[in-house]
């Protein structure tokens, strides 16, 4: 037998080595080297003894029956956790697999019995939005004959808008106690709002009462005579008291929501409005609530006093 | 017919068509210093030929090991005239790729805040390590530029092993994806020239391009997968943690195809008649994995090298330690060499 070539003898070893790694023989080395398998290795392999046709380039050598590539799916060795490779498992992706979960998880659902999976499944769902909804097509506003919006969310930003609504409440029994909660919050809010009033009025109508005896002199009289008594003066410090403590209650007190016009702009673009104009225009909608709450007092001593001049009493 | 497996390195320096050699392992086992010996081996029984050693370790050592600074660009070892190295820069590299799109798709200016922010993204994104070497084979494979050197041989001191199986089964994915993307560029691919490819004044068929780069990377797909071509040399140390990774490597590397018959063992303690305790306890350790070794890897050129007094740094110590990786090491005719190495 003539002497084998250099490229000849590496291909020998080479088929050597796939076969002690074929079946199953990744595994027992393995559990030799962990210790698990004390067994001898079996070192008798299949060798193909050079012939004729390794006169022939060892690239040429036939392949065919020797092809012993790992199969992830066949070798037991990929099921053994590795910890120094983690997060990886040396299998290529599957990309058409790939791509199809990633479509079925952005439309919200994963239905692996289902005939229209992936893209055809997610150009459903946009084809029948632009309809203006398809009775086929679930949750897309059938009876409305258009587009139900949580459903469009899903649709769009699959399962964490899901989750925004549960945590929300998405069941009938939370949703009507929602509306519940918030309804008792505006009566709430209300009711602060008439008790306020109330004290103000108490205290205006006090305070016309007991200066009600001076009211030959005018106003302006009242207000800066030397010697005179002064309404004005102790209406505006009231005020002044009254407001103060208004102004820090209202800001401590989250229940109280005033209907300022400010208030329902922020409500509307506070999204769009950088953060430190928000704040100025929150503080100048609390200013607003006060002032209107000045010009509502003075209104009813204007109108007090106009009704005892006009009537003479 | 019963063929052994020589222990040493000697079939891959003789080795006419090799292109490709990856050398890698554990970390701290030694993967680059076996891979600058490797290469200078290479270099010294092949003056004719070229070789080029890359370091896609994000946490390179050519430099340290080498004692000369090498940067991004290839670069000429001192004493060694047909051997460069370099070490791969995620961060210049993407510079450097930048610089290509603002002259190719225009640029906005260099106040470009998009391009920062894309430099951070993009650095930021897992792999692109790989990615970035992978870059380099592609530079090597076909028709060499003007100015460029063709080498014939590039050496790889690889990251430690997950950032290697991930390198290496990149050209196997791409090629999968660059198809799939194929089959839409002809559905696709006149908006996308349309919508992207007008830019700076200039039109760029994508389709094309991706054609060419499709074309590129089953061609290194192809290569990698050649046992001719390409070899993979692991590098281990008597341990069992670094056995136990070593024969996961050969099994996945085999899985991808990739011929692997090299195995460098390290830092071996070759203590049998020593006084100090120690080294014969961590001999007897390290040869009761030798004895697994010698029986799992019987087919395999398996090279063990001894742990020298000092680091192994510099082209002449290099060059002495490396010689075992030819003429096997021999404890009792060879020991000097332990404490032989200059100083760095």
């Amino acid at each position: 037998m003539s002497e084998l070539t250099e490229a000849e003898k590496r291909q020998l070893l080479r088929e050597k080595r796939k076969a002690k790694l074929s079946q199953g023989g990744g595994l027992d080395r393995l559990k030799k080297i962990t210790g698990e398998n004390n067994s001898k290795l079996s070192t008798d392999v299949p060798t193909k003894e050079p012939t004729a046709d390794a006169t022939t380039t060892a690239t040429e050598l036939p392949t065919q029956g020797l092809e012993t590539r790992i199969n992830a799916h066949d070798d037991p060795v990929s099921e053994i956790p590795d910890p120094l490779n983690e997060g990886f498992d040396g299998k290529e992706p599957d990309l058409d697999q790939l791509i199809a979960s990633m479509f079925n998880k952005s439309a919200g659902h994963e239905n692996p019995n289902s005939e229209e999976q992936g893209v055809p499944e997610l150009m459903r769902r946009f084809s029948s939005i632009l309809q203006g909804g398809d009775s086929g097509a679930a949750g897309l506003g059938a009876e409305a004959g258009g587009i139900n919006p949580l459903d469009l969310l899903n649709s769009l930003g699959g399962s964490n808008i899901g989750k925004a609504q549960e945590e929300y409440g998405s069941t009938p029994e939370e949703i009507e106690f929602n509306k519940k909660s918030i309804a008792y919050k505006k009566h709430q809010n209300e009711v602060l709002k008439a008790k306020i009033l109330v004290v103000r009025l108490v205290l205006i109508l006090s305070l016309l009462f007991v200066y009600g005896r001076d009211f030959s002199l005018s106003l302006f009289t009242q207000t800066y005579a030397p010697n005179g008594s002064s309404f004005m003066r102790v209406f505006l410090t009231l005020e002044l008291i009254f407001q103060t403590s208004l102004f820090f209650f209202i800001s401590k007190n989250k229940n109280f929501t005033d209907d300022s016009l400010i208030s329902k702009l922020l409500n509307i673009g506070g999204a769009f409005i950088p953060a430190t104009y928000r704040n100025l225009l929150q503080t100048a909608s609390k200013y607003q609530v006060l002032l209107s709450m000045f010009l509502f007092d003075l209104s009813i001593v204007v109108v007090v006093f106009a009704i005892r001049a006009a009537f003479n009493f | 017919m019963d063929i052994e497996a020589e222990p040493s390195l000697r079939s891959i320096v003789n080795h006419e068509s090799l292109k490709w050699i990856f050398v890698g392992g554990k970390g701290g086992v030694g993967k680059t210093t076996t891979s600058s010996s490797i290469s200078i081996q290479l270099a010294l029984h092949n003056p004719n030929k070229k070789y080029l050693l890359i370091s896609t370790d994000p946490a390179h050592n050519l430099s340290d090991a080498f004692n000369q600074k090498f940067g991004k660009d290839a670069r000429q070892v001192e004493g060694l005239p047909n051997l460069s190295c370099m070490e791969i820069d995620p961060d210049s590299t993407l510079e450097n790729l930048q610089k290509n799109n603002e002259s190719t798709f225009g640029s906005a200016g260099g106040n470009d805040p998009l391009k920062s922010m894309m430099g951070d993204i993009t650095g930021s994104i897992p792999g692109i390590d790989e990615a970035f070497s992978f870059m380099e084979v592609l530079k090597h494979i076909g028709e060499t530029k003007e100015n460029q050197i063709k080498y014939d041989t590039v050496i790889f001191d690889t990251a430690p092993t997950g950032h290697t199986l991930r390198f290496l089964q990149l050209p196997s994915t791409l090629e999968k994806l660059l198809g799939k993307v194929n089959e839409l560029s002809g559905r696709f691919g006149p908006m996308l020239n349309n919508l992207l490819g007008s830019q700076g004044g200039q039109s760029i068929d994508f389709a094309s391009k991706i054609k060419e780069i499709q074309v590129q990377v089953t061609e290194v797909n192809k290569q990698f997968q050649d046992p001719e071509l390409t070899t993979f040399v692991c590098v281990c140390i008597s341990e069992f943690l670094s056995l136990y990774e070593t024969e996961r490597l050969i099994q996945e590397l085999m899985s991808y195809n990739m011929d692997v018959n090299s195995i460098v063992i390290n830092q071996l303690l070759f203590s049998d008649d020593s006084e100090c305790r120690r080294c014969n306890a961590r001999w007897r350790m390290q040869k009761k994995y030798l004895d697994q070794m010698d029986e799992l890897y019987e087919d395999y050129h398996l090279v063990k090298m001894p742990l020298l007094a000092m680091e192994v740094r510099g082209l002449e110590n290099l060059k002495k330690f490396s010689k075992y990786l030819i003429e096997p090491y021999n404890s009792e005719t060879d020991g000097h060499v332990v404490f032989d190495l200059e100083e760095q």
